[in-house]
């Protein structure tokens, strides 16, 4: 999709120009205040900004035509509660069915799916924040849109339910291929769920890459965070019951990672942070940290007076498999260690976060 | 009841009933647009649209007779003295009352809901007929039933429009002024407390209505 908008609203002015992929989850961050939730709505046609929108190679928005917002096909989830209270569960979902596009989901299967198959007839206002939630998000599906948007996603709801319902939403747009863009400042569900980066400051889009890229770029926040990670997808490769580990692969390089057992051949997200990892130039084989690899040196960032890195912290990037990895240690590790571009080292793993399925 | 008395019963009935229906017609659609409209003459439009409700009834009843009158704009269309300039005069009179109640439930409704749904594919008459009228169905039904009971209750405008001429356009309240006229306080008396109990069971209706929300 590409987007170059101009719209300015009562003292705050957008001035956005962004271009990102049709597919997969990409997310809109930046600082309060710059813009993200008026460039979503614009996207959606809630704004009329002026400007262009392109989206799937057809304009949706240019100099003489503005698609309106119940024509674009782009599902919005805002912050709000937005059920309709006075209908039932299953009247919200078949609300959005009326206007759907034909071949959309069938009304018991996604019931099923977000856990409301027995709230169907229950008043939608009777609902607890989280189911209303589930709702609010399964209605939004049910009209078979093209794109999904969504604000602060599920930004009200306790980690635990967010990470549920993030991870629903992940394994069904992934299934359906229905592209998703997302409005978060909230680190976590950023590292979670999205593919690809738009980040904003004053109205502007500052940045638009890969996620990874836009976590390791030097003039964005992120690499600087107490937890500065980069994500990698990783291919379950089996599992080792009797320590409760699962077999993971990324490229030739191999993991280990404790959990519950996941199944072999899907591939899953692991967010390997900064802190958890450690350098060394020898292979220790007497450590307690299971995942030894080997790793080239890429750049080695000091903390100055003008860096935004903790007094103290050095941040190390590596490649690991053809993969960036970035690697937070001590000034006085990196001296000891004498670490500079284009060493060879060993980077020991401790506990790999695994994010999704 | 004695056909003295109902007369002027069944033509306030008939007069209330078909302000209503007029004004809801008017006021559902011009309440929707009210509430979601943020022009600049939304100001000048709202305190026109209230007027009736400070007025005296009989500044409305001599503008109304002047435009309706033999020598005003729609002196063609011989409204004044009949049942229908009765309705149009109480059709102004009612309008605030009915209005209100249907403006303020329209702007209850969250942007972010009507958004939602914008989103989900529903066109704006979509919105407001499959949406916003069932959400406002509560407000709706009270400013009906207010409508309803303000217009039975008219006096000055009906008296000023359409005058007293009996079977045709006395109505409850005017009946009651003619009673008192002529000394026949029992017939005053009747038709008094049936208003007074009228009004009053509106009123409770009104509140249980605004109380039980699960009712409707």
């Amino acid at each position: 999709m590409k987007a170059v908008l101009e719209h300015a609203k009562g003292g705050f002015t957008l001035n956005a120009k962004a271009e990102w992929p049709d597919r997969g989850m990409t997310v809109i961050a930046g600082p309060s205040g710059a813009g993200k939730t008026s460039f979503l709505r614009a996207v959606l046609g809630l704004e009329c900004a002026t400007g262009q929108i392109e989206f799937a190679g057809k304009l949706i928005q240019g100099a003489e035509h503005f698609m309106p917002v119940h024509q674009r096909q782009i599902a919005w989830v805002s912050q709000h509660d937005d059920v309709f209270m006075h209908l039932s569960v299953s009247e919200n979902l078949a609300f959005a069915t009326r206007f759907a596009a034909p071949g959309g989901p069938v009304l018991v299967d996604m019931a099923e799916r977000f856990g409301l198959s027995s709230h169907l007839g229950q008043n939608a206002g009777t609902l607890s924040g989280g189911q209303k939630q589930r709702l609010i998000l399964a209605r939004a599906l049910m009209s078979h849109p093209r794109l999904l948007a969504l604000d602060e996603p599920f930004g009200a709801l306790d980690a635990e339910a967010r990470h549920d319902l993030l991870g629903l939403l992940h394994s069904y747009c992934t299934a359906q291929n229905l592209p998703v863009l997302f409005v978060s400042h909230d680190f976590d569900t950023l590292t979670r769920l999205a593919d690809f980066m738009l980040y904003m400051e004053e109205g502007r889009v500052i940045a638009q890459a890969p996620l990874n890229a836009c976590l390791l770029d030097k003039s964005l926040p992120y690499r600087y965070r107490e937890e500065a990670c980069v994500v990698m997808n990783a291919l379950v490769q089996g599992y080792d019951a009797e320590h409760g580990l699962n077999r993971l692969s990324i490229g030739s390089a191999q993991l280990v990672v404790p959990g519950a057992a996941l199944p072999i051949g899907i591939s899953v997200r692991l967010r390997l942070r900064g802190g958890d990892i450690s350098l060394s130039r020898t292979r220790h084989e007497d450590s307690s940290v299971l995942n030894i690899l080997s790793a080239l040196v890429i750049t080695v960032e000091h903390a100055n007076g003008q860096s935004a890195l903790t007094p103290g912290s050095v941040n190390v990037t590596l490649a690991l498999n053809g993969g960036p990895v970035l690697v937070r240690i001590t000034e006085k590790s990196a001296r000891a260690l004498n670490l500079d571009a284009g060493d060879t080292v060993y980077a020991q793993i401790k506990a790999s976060a695994l994010v999704s399925g | 009841m004695s056909a003295d008395l109902a007369a002027p019963l069944w033509l306030s009935l008939r007069l209330a009933g078909m302000t209503t229906i007029i004004l809801l017609v008017l006021c559902v659609p011009l309440g929707w647009l009210l509430a979601r409209t943020k022009g600049r003459w939304r100001p000048v439009a709202e305190a026109f649209l209230t007027l009736p409700l400070v007025l005296p009834p009989t500044v409305l009843g001599f503008y109304l007779l002047l435009l309706l009158g033999p020598k005003g704009p729609f002196a063609s269309l011989h409204l004044v003295f009949s049942f229908w300039g009765l309705v149009v005069g109480s059709v102004v009179f009612s309008l605030p009352f009915v209005l209100r109640p249907i403006q303020s439930a329209f702007e209850a409704i969250p942007d972010s809901l009507l958004d939602s749904a914008a989103s989900l594919g529903a066109g704006p008459w979509q919105r407001f007929a499959q949406l916003a009228v069932p959400m406002a169905r509560r407000g709706i039904i009270s400013a009906a039933i207010l409508g309803f009971a303000h217009t039975l209750g008219e006096f000055g405008v009906v008296l000023m429009v359409g005058g007293n001429i009996a079977g045709k356009t006395r109505v409850l309240s005017v009946a009651i002024f003619d009673a008192v006229e002529r000394l026949d306080y029992g017939t005053a008396h009747m038709l008094s407390f049936g208003l007074l109990a009228f009004s009053f069971a509106v009123l409770l209706l009104l509140s249980l209505l605004n109380t039980r929300r699960a009712v409707l």
